[in-house]
């Protein structure tokens, strides 16, 4: 029982370390749909370095994030000139193109997927390298890169004009979340020993979009990890019942969308009023 | 034969993002829900197959108005992700509901029409896809009615072009939204028992199989194009039957998705989309 509440605390941390990806990708206003995809390919070509090759695990955790950050700046190159759903809808595609490949090649286990994976990810592993990551992104938000990417996120037009490379700021964002997610991707083969072709598909991507805006992550990268760990544990708590913790969950999503739509953490703007102000204090005169 | 279904997913899906700029995640859901309700009135009510398309149009319309009510118009001031995710989050809870009470296993469809094939000239149909398709043409020239010839589609052409000025010249949104939402939902309910019959059978989470596709050929064929959604359905249901039919069918996924990427990097508004632009 412990060990399970360890090992889900561990996904929860995983989860939140494929956030903060989703998190500068909707910085840069770019709604990826392939966060697991990247995740998948990082987990595959962790496993295999292990499994196959014998490599230590340090070496294949980072080989599975190149290999993400590898893949999804082709994809990028591909991609770069859409916009908005038009992109959403080009990178799901991606991610049910790379889950139906997988599924074909016998190699890597086809359809009952890719198993047998020593667990080299120790309980602490996850924890680790979210706080590295987290350093790296308190001190990435007073970097120039962190104003260019948010410049570009907010109008791509006015950063244009004070000089941002947007197509590189845009560029950047999307191989650093396909970074991240493959270092999720092979920490995670690592812990529940192995990965099936499914995972990699339009849902998985959808729930990081979800843990994310959920969180409050669109504007700031604790809301990412937040959103991460509620929403991942949350079925788990609600596991009493099979059914109903899965409606209770759309529930609460249904609900944190009308009363806070932007998230947990999102800063209020000066002058901008909370829900509860706006529903309640609604007649009150100006 | 698939794509005329998968057809009238992808016009509900259409309908509602022409006139709120809503992607509503949740039409498969409404579709399986019509589904199970064709279901029971068959079997429970002993009505036949067009009493249960009825059936199921009018359940599916009024969830949809709910859903309208209860999870879309709240969200809709919270900017695009608002909607998108109250209706992922709606379309959990319709499947877990629908789950908890028909068990999560497929339910058989009992056969609409008969199972037997229809041999014509070199093409093999079976009865149940060739009524299929044949509703779905009715439903589409309905609609194509609608919307073209009739005050009321006057007003949803005019709400999705621009909502405020429609609203200046005197079209309650407000109503047509809910119109709006009401006729993709009894479409999709009709969709949703004319795909389980060319299955077979009915399951809590039919919508997965079906609605991805439906939801990627209405922005190939251009969000809120309507003959767009339409021609791009058809196109893809056709690629999956070639697919098939050439015995690529483990590869059916990758051959029809890596069309589509390429469709939408050459022409990014769609087939027969105008340029789409947010906020």
């Amino acid at each position: 029982m412990f060990d399970y509440w360890i090992q889900e605390l561990d996904l929860a941390a995983i989860n939140a370390i494929v956030c903060l990806g989703v998190y500068l990708l909707s910085m840069t206003k770019q709604l990826s749909i392939a966060q697991a995809a990247f995740m998948g390919i990082g987990a595959y070509t962790a496993g295999v370095m292990t499994r196959e090759l014998g490599l230590p695990f340090a070496v294949a955790m980072l080989a599975g994030g190149i290999a993400g950050a590898l893949v999804s700046s082709l994809l990028a190159l591909v991609v770069s000139r859409l916009r908005v759903w038009i992109f959403a809808i080009s990178t799901l595609c991606f991610g049910e193109v790379t889950s139906n490949l997988l599924l074909n090649i016998p190699y890597l286990g086809g359809a009952q997927g890719f198993h047998a994976v020593a667990n080299f990810t120790r309980p602490w592993t996850p924890f680790l390298i979210l706080a590295i990551l987290t350093c790296g992104f308190v001190r990435f938000q007073r970097s120039r890169m962190y104003y260019a990417f948010l410049a570009t996120g907010d109008d791509e037009v006015a950063a244009q004009a004070v000089g941002i490379n947007t197509t590189m700021a845009r560029f950047m964002a999307f191989v650093i979340a396909g970074f991240v997610a493959g270092i999720g991707g092979g920490l995670q083969i690592h812990l529940l020993r192995g990965i099936e072709p499914d995972s990699l598909g339009f849902s998985n991507s959808f729930m990081f979009v979800i843990f994310a805006i959920v969180g409050g992550g669109e504007r700031n990268f604790w809301g990412a990890i937040v959103g991460a760990g509620i929403l991942t544990l949350l079925p788990e708590v609600l596991r009493f019942s099979s059914y109903e913790r899965y409606v209770l969950y759309g529930l609460i999503l249904v609900v944190m969308m009308i009363f806070r739509p932007r998230g947990l953490l999102w800063r209020v703007r000066l002058g901008e009023k909370s829900w509860l102000a706006n529903r309640f204090l609604r007649a009150s005169p100006e | 034969m698939t794509g005329s279904v998968y057809a009238l997913v992808a016009v509900g899906f259409t309908l509602v993002f022409g006139t709120l700029k809503v992607v509503n995640m949740s039409h498969p859901e409404v579709c399986m829900v019509g589904a199970f309700t064709g279901l029971m009135v068959i079997v429970n009510l002993r009505g036949d197959f067009f009493v249960a398309l009825l059936g199921a149009m009018i359940v599916a319309a009024v969830l949809g108005v709910i859903i309208n009510f209860l999870a879309v118009r709240p969200t809709l001031k919270g900017g695009a992700h608002g909607p998108l995710l109250a209706t992922m989050g709606v379309s959990i809870i319709l499947q877990n509901v629908v789950a908890r009470i028909a068990g999560s296993n497929p339910v058989s469809l009992p056969s609409l029409l008969g199972r037997k094939a229809i041999h014509m000239g070199p093409f093999v149909f079976s009865a149940a896809s060739l009524i299929g398709l044949i509703v779905a043409i009715v439903l589409m020239g309905l609609l194509t009615y609608y919307i073209w010839r009739t005050k009321a589609g006057m007003a949803i052409r005019a709400t999705a072009e621009n909502p405020v000025i429609a609203e200046c010249l005197g079209v309650n949104t407000g109503v047509t939204f809910v119109v709006s939402f009401a006729v993709s939902s009894a479409l999709g309910g009709a969709a949703g028992l004319l795909i389980g019959g060319t299955y077979g059978f009915a399951w809590a989470f039919m919508g997965v199989r079906f609605g991805n596709i439906a939801m990627i050929s209405t922005i190939i064929g251009g969000l809120g194009s309507v003959p767009g959604a339409v021609v791009a359905s058809l196109g893809v249901g056709l690629i999956e039957t070639l697919a098939q039919a050439y015995g690529l069918g483990t590869y059916r996924e990758a051959i029809l998705y890596t069309v589509l990427i390429v469709i939408l990097v050459s022409r990014p508004a769609g087939l027969f989309g105008k340029t789409v632009t947010m906020e």
